[in-house]
């Protein structure tokens, strides 16, 4: 069940209505009840069983360590061990299997080892295992590191875990941050209720609107490489990059806004990362709960290693306290980044397209801030004023886009091609004037359409610069709100793409 | 080891991991208040006065720590 179908919103409908007939003590196992609903519409019986694991990996690694780590050290700490073991791999199994076959026969290869494998495993995963995983791993690291107290009811850890909005794509939430809303039962308010609804249809605008047109174009592009070329890969690359943001943001705003109706807060995982100035900067505003996770649970403990502390001192008796503080760093960046870009999948194209691309950007921007801060002198750049910020803004973005060519192509290789072409082809800017672009499989009117929604889109981002975009509508007039509630539902029911012959079931993150 | 003296190390340790003299700190400094304090430098700065007063942060200190205040009521318990 896709969370933008007709289906996903009858079953919204008919929780919100049993959640609130509900007495509020039994509200969180009515939200347990229709996320298991949720999950075997979505992902059937077969893979529930790895839910289960998990779940049941996740609760009783939490309550080992809680009543064992003053008295037994040691049990808790194999606890702790196994319960991150046992979910990293079931996640390592269902995802990475023939990631590590193909490797191992590279590597079978280069050694002229014997043992090859000439087949392909297809395991079947659950929906949202990429990001359950995740939280689950952190509810128990949570508890060894005592920020939260153990959760002793297993269906209370099932719904954490298995909570239905997050399960499309996340955001990846903390346990002790979810914990109250989630397991409160929260009193019925029209103000949550109406927010979340909005926002749900703001989700709805962008990626029915938006990300479904955006989709068109860059799918025809990347179908067919030979005649399109020159400034179509880069009009792609660009276009590819917003309809990411669309879909994934939009996702969120959907997921966050149905949990919103429940009273349950979900983190944001976006803030208008189009508006970043630089690689980092942009990371801190896109898939912010990754980020987070990552920062927290993989780079702080890889620091507070006495492996990286000695490796530090080493560096600051070796080469100064400057590389000291570099180059540690850099390394554990290197690590975080690996693992991110092997978390959107196991292939080399995310590897290298997700993670070492970016880390290549944001030491290239932090090591080379002497350089950079130099030439800024020398050209006598005014680094406060709008053109400069407008620059950074456009570079980031472009250095963005071409590290998600390799997300977006099939394989890497297939990504080397294409940025070969858009290199190497002869330059063809007149497309963008000769009316080229309505041949890419969408007509006039509805490129017009797409033209007007991402104006409304960079609007409503310059907006949330400043603030809340809702705070600044709930302070207008009756008449301008509800137009604008009534012009925004009447554009996803009028332009949306949907309906039988519409596949708007493809979220691109609902795969991880 | 009284506050004003923690203080007093604690300004040294962040003039030396952000290159900034100007600095000092108060209960109420938040990384919010110096330019350079990132998820990076926070890492650095935590194992450089680890290193100083010879003590170890629990993880939870690390991820949850307010402030400079809360910080040094830490440190003052852990050395005292």
């Amino acid at each position: 069940m896709t969370i933008s179908s007709l289906q996903f919103f009858c079953f919204f409908i008919i929780s919100i209505i049993f959640y609130y007939l509900f007495p509020k003590k039994m509200r969180w196992m009515v939200l347990l009840f229709f996320s298991g609903v949720f999950f075997l519409l979505s992902s059937g019986i077969k893979t529930s069983l790895y839910l289960l694991g998990c779940i049941l990996a996740t609760h009783s690694s939490c309550m080992i360590i809680a009543q064992r780590r003053d008295s037994e050290p040691g049990v808790a700490k194999i606890a702790l061990a196994a319960g991150i073991v046992v979910n990293l791999s079931i996640l390592a199994v269902l995802k990475y299997s023939n990631f590590f076959l193909r490797n191992w026969n590279l590597f079978a290869k280069i050694c002229k080892a014997p043992l090859r494998f000439d087949f392909e495993i297809r395991w079947l995963a659950p929906i949202g295992i990429s990001f359950y995983t995740l939280q689950a791993i952190g509810m128990i690291l949570d508890t060894w590191w005592k920020i939260t107290e153990p959760e002793k009811n297993i269906f209370k850890t099932a719904l954490f875990v298995g909570y239905y909005p997050q399960l499309t794509s996340g955001p990846i939430a903390k346990y002790e941050d979810m914990k109250d809303s989630l397991y409160g039962g929260n009193e019925f308010s029209w103000t949550n209720f109406t927010h979340g609804l909005q926002r749900m249809v703001w989700g709805l605008f962008k990626k029915l609107v938006l990300s479904s047109r955006l989709s068109v174009i860059v799918n025809t592009i990347y179908g067919d490489i030979e005649t399109y070329d020159g400034y179509y890969i880069c009009l792609a690359a660009g276009l590819f990059m917003l309809q990411l943001y669309t879909d994934f943001s939009g996702c969120m705003d959907i997921i966050i806004g149905a949990s919103e109706t429940y009273g349950v807060n979900l983190p944001e995982n976006f803030q208008t990362p189009f508006f970043a100035r630089s690689v980092q900067e942009f990371w801190q505003r896109w898939h912010i709960t990754l980020g987070g996770f990552m920062r927290d649970y993989l780079m702080y403990p890889l620091l507070r290693t006495n492996l990286w502390r000695k490796l530090t001192k080493r560096i600051k008796t070796g080469l100064g306290k400057k590389a000291a503080k570099q180059i540690p760093a850099y390394l554990s960046m290197l690590c975080v980044w690996f693992i991110i870009g092997l978390w959107h999948g196991g292939l080399y194209k995310y590897i290298l397209g997700q993670g070492i691309w970016f880390w290549l950007c944001i030491v290239m921007e932090q090591a080379g801030e002497p350089i950079w801060s130099k030439m800024r002198k020398i050209l006598h750049i005014r680094t406060e004023s709008f053109g400069f910020h407008l620059f950074q803004s456009l570079r980031t973005f472009a250095l963005v886009c071409f590290g998600n060519v390799f997300f977006r192509a099939d394989s890497f290789d297939k990504a080397v091609e294409i940025i070969k072409k858009g290199f190497t082809a002869e330059p063809n800017p007149w497309i963008f004037f000769d009316g080229s672009l309505y041949r890419l499989g969408i007509n006039e009117i509805d490129m017009r359409v797409l033209i007007v929604s991402l104006i409304i889109l960079l609007i409503v981002s310059c907006l949330k610069e400043k603030g809340s975009v809702r705070r600044m509508i709930d302070q207008q007039g009756v008449l301008f709100r509800w137009l604008v509630y009534y012009l925004l539902i009447f554009s996803v029911m009028v332009f949306g793409k949907y309906g039988p012959g519409y596949n708007a079931a493809d979220f691109i993150y609902r795969g991880f | 080891m009284k506050r004003d003296e923690i203080y007093s190390k604690l300004n040294e340790i962040f003039r030396d991991v952000f290159d900034d003299e100007t600095i000092t700190v108060s209960d109420k400094t938040t990384a919010n208040d110096i330019e350079d304090w990132d998820s990076l430098t926070h890492i650095v700065l935590i194992a450089a006065i680890e290193d100083e007063f010879g003590i170890k942060f629990d993880m939870r200190v690390v991820l949850k720590m307010k402030n400079v205040g809360e910080m040094v009521s830490i440190i003052s318990d852990l050395i005292n």
